[in-house]
């Protein structure tokens, strides 16, 4: 025979315990939306194939080729609606167009941010910018002193890298007019010499490369999008230790932006820096 | 890159963890690659965030920890481009210290946040109430801090105490902006409501309190018990709405 249970506890145990029965029924029957599945639930829209869209052409990825703005559509159960057409939408339909197809096709006057939406059936995404950007025309050093070696003494374990690269992405207007900048455009970076650092970006931790490009923050990048002023930069990381027991040398960089399948004049910029041991 | 956004607010219970999910689901619903992430030791957001079944506890605790790898803590949800990052295990805890250390003395948080930002337009992260280390932490890794502020009178005290917070840590983090102060659980129909928001707009700058307003609704109480963010189960109310529009404003802002 048992003694008896103290009072309250059975009261309160099976308080709980029809407390928690409640939550999970409540929880089992609310779980599940019963909605349709034909019907259009979220959008995924895919990063720009490119950062910008030039005036008087079609948005390109970074290889040149045309690409259409691209979605997809979801039903409740996460499952894509192939048949669900995702259309995008200018809101400067002036500076910006979108085809039937959702190419983004910039207009010839076009200079701006234009805010751009997809539609599916109604539900639409969250705006985002696509920049329509003047034609660049000429790529040429930003800095009268691009090539530096002074800052690049190496005396000191700070002095690892070197003095920003810096291009301007240059638009020459096809009537008179100032020249001007052309701003959200890819400019590639390579170092060509010496070839043991031309083969890779490397990463903070490899100490095998002599050199490699880095961005601002310091993370390993080969490609630079120009900023609002038409300027491309970057910056080479250099490894004292790989240069030993040379004391001078030096490591050539090239600064190349391409429009379609051409080098846009003045590409490649060529930086050469000098190495002098400390 | 994308933007980090922390939800902050000196005292509980004002509808941060709400905001923090609903907004999540705003932006992943219309199209953003979204990254809810819950460094708050309550764990609420595994309530809410509307997670399938069965998914794993494991969280951010467990991966500072070393117990797990971060692929394996990034959780589905019903939304393609809404990924969650639980607080974890350290939930079943009865001592938060030492996960408050961690975070505190390490840059785990920050590493985490940056990765994140790498890979979606969106991170939300949900934070626990008050100004500890941790809240600190993530607002060093912010670019964006909102404010939820209840509408009820015990709520004006401690707004000032986070307003300075955020206005320390800015002085660090040059990237950090305050959104806005986000009114929640707003009643048109209780005048200690509605004294306690006239009272706050018209003390702080106009344009520190966001116009955009969160009724109290059944329906989002209702979608939580649910385990769902009410901008998904109940679309047409009107705190779904408020959070759609403040959505749409940050993603604006974000650009």
């Amino acid at each position: 025979m048992t003694g008896p249970a103290p009072r309250g506890r059975p009261h309160q145990a099976a308080g709980i315990v029809g407390f928690l029965a409640l939550a999970v029924a409540i929880s089992a029957t609310c779980t599940k939306i019963p909605t349709d599945p034909t019907l259009v639930f979220s959008l995924a829209v895919d990063s720009l194939p490119g950062p910008s869209v030039v005036a008087g052409d079609t948005l390109r990825d970074t290889n040149g080729v045309a690409t259409p703005l691209s979605g997809r559509a979801y039903n409740i159960q996460n499952q894509v609606l192939p048949n669900v057409h995702v259309q995008f939408l200018s809101l400067s339909p002036d500076q910006l167009t979108v085809s039937a197809k959702n190419f983004a096709i910039g207009t010839a006057s076009g200079d701006s941010i234009v805010r751009v939406l997809a539609d599916a059936n109604g539900l639409q995404s969250l705006p985002f910018n696509v920049p329509v950007v003047l034609k660049p025309n000429n790529l040429v050093f930003a800095d009268s002193d691009s090539i530096s070696s002074a800052a690049l003494s190496l005396t000191t374990p700070d002095s690892d890298v070197s003095a920003a690269l810096n291009v301007l992405l240059i638009h020459q207007p096809d009537t008179v007019g100032a020249d001007s900048v052309t701003r959200s455009y890819i400019v590639h970076y390579q170092i060509t010499y010496p070839a043991s650092a031309a083969k890779g970006m490397g990463t903070p931790s490899d100490s095998t490369l002599p050199a490699y490009l880095i961005e601002a923050d310091g993370q390993p990048s080969r490609t630079d999008t120009t900023d609002g002023n038409g300027m491309g930069s970057r910056v080479v990381h250099f490894s004292v230790a790989q240069f030993q027991p040379k004391s001078v040398d030096s490591i050539v960089v090239m600064a190349t932006a391409v429009y379609r399948d051409s080098v846009i004049a003045g590409s490649p910029r060529r930086f050469v820096i000098h190495y002098t041991a400390p | 890159m994308g933007q980090i956004l922390s939800v902050v607010s000196q005292k509980g219970g004002v509808g941060k963890t709400t905001t923090a999910v609903n907004l999540a689901a705003a932006f992943a619903r219309r199209g953003l690659r979204t990254l809810l992430v819950d460094v708050d030791p309550q764990g609420a957001v595994r309530y809410g965030a509307g997670l399938r079944r069965g998914h794993a506890t494991r969280g951010f605790f467990d991966y500072i920890t070393g117990q797990s790898g971060l692929r394996e803590i990034i959780l589905p949800t019903q939304l393609p481009w809404l990924r969650v990052l639980l607080v974890g295990t350290v939930t079943e805890a009865a001592n938060h210290a030492g996960y408050q250390s961690l975070v505190a003395d390490t840059d785990m948080l920050r590493d985490v946040l940056t990765e994140a930002r790498s890979r979606c337009d969106i991170v939300i992260v949900d934070t626990p109430p008050g100004l500890g280390p941790i809240v600190h932490r993530a607002l060093e890794a912010s670019q964006h801090a909102l404010v939820t502020l209840q509408c009820e009178p015990l709520a004006l005290q401690t707004t000032p105490q986070i307003l300075r917070a955020i206005q320390e840590i800015a002085a660090i983090n040059s990237e950090l902006t305050l959104d806005g102060i986000l009114l929640t659980m707003y009643e048109e129909s209780n005048p200690a409501c509605l004294r306690v928001a006239e009272y706050v707009r018209t003390h702080l700058p106009a344009d520190m309190v966001l116009d955009i307003v969160v009724p109290r609704s059944a329906a989002a109480a209702d979608a939580f018990a649910a385990g769902q963010p009410v901008v998904l189960r109940n679309p047409a109310d009107p705190a779904s709405q408020a959070y759609v529009n403040l959505a749409t404003l940050l993603a604006e802002r974000f650009q």
